[in-house]
């Protein structure tokens, strides 16, 4: 419902909304007028009836009233003394005749007295009619007496009223309906229904004492009034609502046409990205507005469009320039080369009419120190100031502080860059000194120490002691150049002075050597030695002394930190890498220790007095050799006595996978 | 209208009436004088022995009472009219009038104090008695 309400037209809404509103004050009024005045005019109605009533009331009774008047003005006429003969000369008869027939309404007068009747005025009525009761008549009787003697009453005159004429009262409007009650035991006139309608009634005086006058009037008459005020307000809600339909028709297309103009105009900018385009709307009112604001606003964003595409290029510019800047930068050899660098880009890129670089021991007054060039001088070993840029006629706009303080903090670094360099250089060429004197100077003493012993050891009769002296002077002499060669082959694996060869190598024979290598020392130790071998292919292309020398390196660890209990070596194939594990129940390293295992010289609990625990060379050698073919080690171990687990992992030269990935993990 | 003929007729027949003043049994007196009797038609004698006596005439173009006016009231017609005229403002009034002599004859049955006259002489038995009698000429 409420997503039908939000996609409907305005002119639909605005319709719906002043119909809601029409409509309800419609009703209300309606609704009022139907409440409120109805009972007005009912009211007004009854006060209407009231009056009407009282008239008629006043006026029956004053008929009633004259009548008996004249009843009793007939009995007081000296004529009347006739009655006393029995009216045998008619003039009794002849004058009620006449006086019933000047009032009309059907009425009877007749004269009586106690046993008979007298005179009449119609010939219908004789004595024996009378004495019966009668209703059909209202009687209204005049005693007469004699004119010479008052006292004498000879008859009475008595005056029929038809009660018909009473059943049957007429109003001047067929809806109103006039009648009388009579008093309580009568029962002779019917009562017609008076069910909705107004009803008002009146007790009478006089002749017609205790009986009612009543009268109604149908309430839908008394409210035709009303209805019809209500037909003409119901058409005029219906006229207005269709002039309202009109109107608001003809007013929301001129409202929604403009708008529906202005969002195509929209949709069409989106759509091309053309900013050019403009809504073109005649009217002057608020969508007029609406419309010209809306075309300015689309002339600013086309001319911000254009200026962003410019400052775009311009930076795309001087990101281009910079990162020549940078390149060239890098690239210098010389201290003096990178400011002569620095100065020329500095000039081009900030677009400076003259740039100058004063050297700081040059003393100028009245300098600007505007971008001076500080380095870090590892001599020294604080930060100092080189000289300063001077730059004339700047753009501010191309080049801010900020960034001519990222220029300078780039020299410093470049210019430090080439200070280190120097520095490494000299280092380096100390350190290939120091190796040249080891490999000369060491090796050839320690050569002839080793020979002169075994030559004596081997021509001469000694004593044991004497024996056992020479063999520690050899043994010493072999761990010193066992040493010296580490030392040796190590700085040549951290110069990269060594290379692989490439040859093809079968594993299993490898695997075999070395055990026939280390066999003697296994078997010193009285050690359990577990050998398998899982490998599809035993021939694969690799450099067979590193390879060799790294298993060695890797069981020799093993055998020598167990002291009993067994190694186990196992050889497998995954896919193309190959795995070489030794798993041990030696002593274990301590899990703090374990990320110093491939620093060289590193030892787990250091021991000075046993020399055959090595130089501590072993483990960081093996890595360097590892990543020579391609591989790398791990060395896992739960804990102290919980055993180690040495692995090798490689891969064949020919392998077409690229090991990086996996290599760098360590 | 028959009536009229009738009375004509009669009247023509019986030519020279007689009157008789006649009255109720019991009225108080037996016989009245002239005089009397033109006091109680002029109204100037209204009561006897107590009683209001009760004058009965006939209506005006009866010729009996044209001979009555005549010959016992002794007056003519002009004089009764100047007479009721005046007598008129002294409170009197002119005797009661009856259509015909049966009428009189009722009202005197009926009425004690009634006094009237009429041509013929009453019969027995109408419970009347003659009071004075004059003759018509």
């Amino acid at each position: 419902m409420k997503n039908f309400w939000s996609r409907l037209s305005i002119a639909y809404k605005i319709f719906v909304a002043m119909l809601i509103v029409f409509s309800t004050v419609q009703i209300i009024t309606i609704a009022y007028i139907w409440k409120v005045e109805s009972k007005i005019l009912i009211e007004k109605e009854e006060k209407n009836l009231k009056r009407q009533l009282f008239e008629k009331a006043l006026f029956l009774n004053t008929h009633m009233a004259s009548l008996a008047k004249e009843t009793r003005f007939l009995a007081g006429l000296e004529v009347m003394d006739d009655l006393i003969a029995k009216d045998i000369d008619k003039r009794v008869s002849t004058i009620l005749k006449r006086r019933a027939d000047d009032l009309g309404e059907d009425i009877v007068i007749v004269a009586m007295n106690d046993d008979s009747l007298l005179a009449s005025s119609s010939k219908r009525f004789d004595s024996k009619n009378l004495k019966k009761p009668n209703l059909d008549y209202l009687y209204l009787y005049a005693p007469v007496f004699a004119s010479f003697d008052k006292k004498k009453m000879i008859a009475t005159i008595t005056m029929l009223y038809p009660l018909k004429n009473l059943s049957n009262l007429k109003t001047d409007d067929p809806n109103k309906i006039l009648w009388l009650t009579p008093p309580k035991p009568l029962n002779i006139f019917k009562k017609p229904s008076v069910k909705d309608t107004i009803f008002v009634s009146q007790k009478l005086n006089g002749v017609l004492k205790d009986w009612t006058l009543n009268l109604s009037f149908a309430k839908k008459e008394a409210l035709s009034t009303l209805k019809h005020i209500q037909k003409i307000l119901f058409y005029t809600f219906l006229f207005t609502i269709i002039l309202l339909a009109g109107a608001i028709f003809l007013l929301s297309k001129r409202l929604t046409n403009p708008i529906n103009k202005l969002s195509l105009t929209v949709t069409e900018i989106i759509k091309t990205k053309d900013y050019t385009k403009q809504a073109k709307i005649d009217s002057k009112d608020e969508i007029g507005q609406l419309c010209d604001s809306f075309n300015k606003l689309i002339i600013k964003t086309a001319k911000l469009m254009e200026d962003i595409r410019k400052q775009e290029k311009i930076h795309h510019i001087q990101l281009m320039e910079l990162i020549h800047f940078f390149n060239d930068l890098i690239n210098t050899k010389t201290e003096d080369e990178t400011i002569k660098t620095a100065l020329l880009h500095i000039k081009t890129f900030s677009k400076a009419s003259d740039a100058n670089y004063i050297p700081a021991d040059k003393n100028i007054k009245n300098l600007k120190k505007d971008f001076p060039i500080k380095m870090y001088d590892y001599d020294t070993k604080e930060i100092k100031t080189l000289g300063y840029f001077l730059l004339d006629g700047v753009d501010e706009r191309l080049i801010g502080k900020k960034l001519f303080g990222s220029f300078c903090k780039m020299i410093k670094l470049q210019l430090e860059h080439i200070q280190l360099l120097k520095t490494t250089t000299k280092a380096l060429e100390a350190k290939s000194t120091f190796l040249s004197i080891i490999s000369h100077d060491l090796k050839t003493p320690l050569g002839s120490i080793l020979n002169l012993t075994q030559h004596l050891m081997i021509n001469q009769n000694f004593t044991e002691d004497e024996y056992a002296m020479l063999r520690r002077i050899e043994v010493s002499a072999e761990h010193l150049l066992s040493m010296i060669n580490n030392i040796l082959q190590l700085s040549k694996l951290e110069s990269n002075s060594i290379t692989p060869h490439r040859e093809t190598v079968n594993l299993n024979t490898v695997l075999d050597e070395i055990f026939d290598i280390l066999e003697p020392l296994i078997q010193e130790k009285n050690l359990n030695l577990v050998k398998s071998s899982h490998i599809k292919n035993s021939e694969i292309s690799s450099d067979e002394n590193i390879l060799k020398q790294i298993f060695i390196n890797l069981l020799s660890n093993a055998i020598k930190f167990t002291r009993k209990g067994k190694i186990d070596v196992m050889l497998k194939q995954d896919k193309d890498t190959y795995i070489f594990k030794v798993t041990d129940s030696g002593r274990g390293i301590d899990p703090k220790r374990q990320r110093f295992l491939f620093q060289p010289f590193y030892q787990t609990n250091v021991d000075m007095n046993n020399l055959q625990n090595g130089s501590g060379l072993g483990l960081a050698l093996s890595q360097k050799m590892a990543r020579l073919l391609q591989g790398y080690i791990t060395i896992y171990s739960e804990g102290n006595q919980k055993g180690t687990t040495a692995t090798f992992t490689f891969k064949s030269f020919d392998s077409k996978t690229d090991s990086s990935d996996s290599l760098y993990q360590f | 209208m028959k009536k009229i003929i009738f009375v004509l007729i009669v009247a023509t027949c019986l030519y020279p009436w007689e009157i008789f003043i006649v009255a109720n049994k019991r009225f108080p007196k037996n016989d009245l004088t002239p005089k009397a009797v033109k006091a109680i038609f002029l109204d100037k004698k209204r009561f006897s022995g107590g009683k209001k006596i009760l004058a009965i005439n006939y209506a005006f173009n009866d010729p009996l009472r044209e001979c009555f006016e005549r010959t016992v009231l002794k007056k003519s017609r002009r004089q009764l009219e100047l007479y009721w005229l005046k007598a008129h403002y002294k409170g009197k009034r002119p005797p009661k009038v009856v259509k015909s002599e049966k009428m009189l004859l009722k009202y005197l049955q009926k009425v004690d104090m009634a006094v009237g006259y009429t041509a013929t002489p009453p019969k027995e038995g109408d419970m009347t008695k003659i009071l004075y009698k004059s003759r018509c000429e």
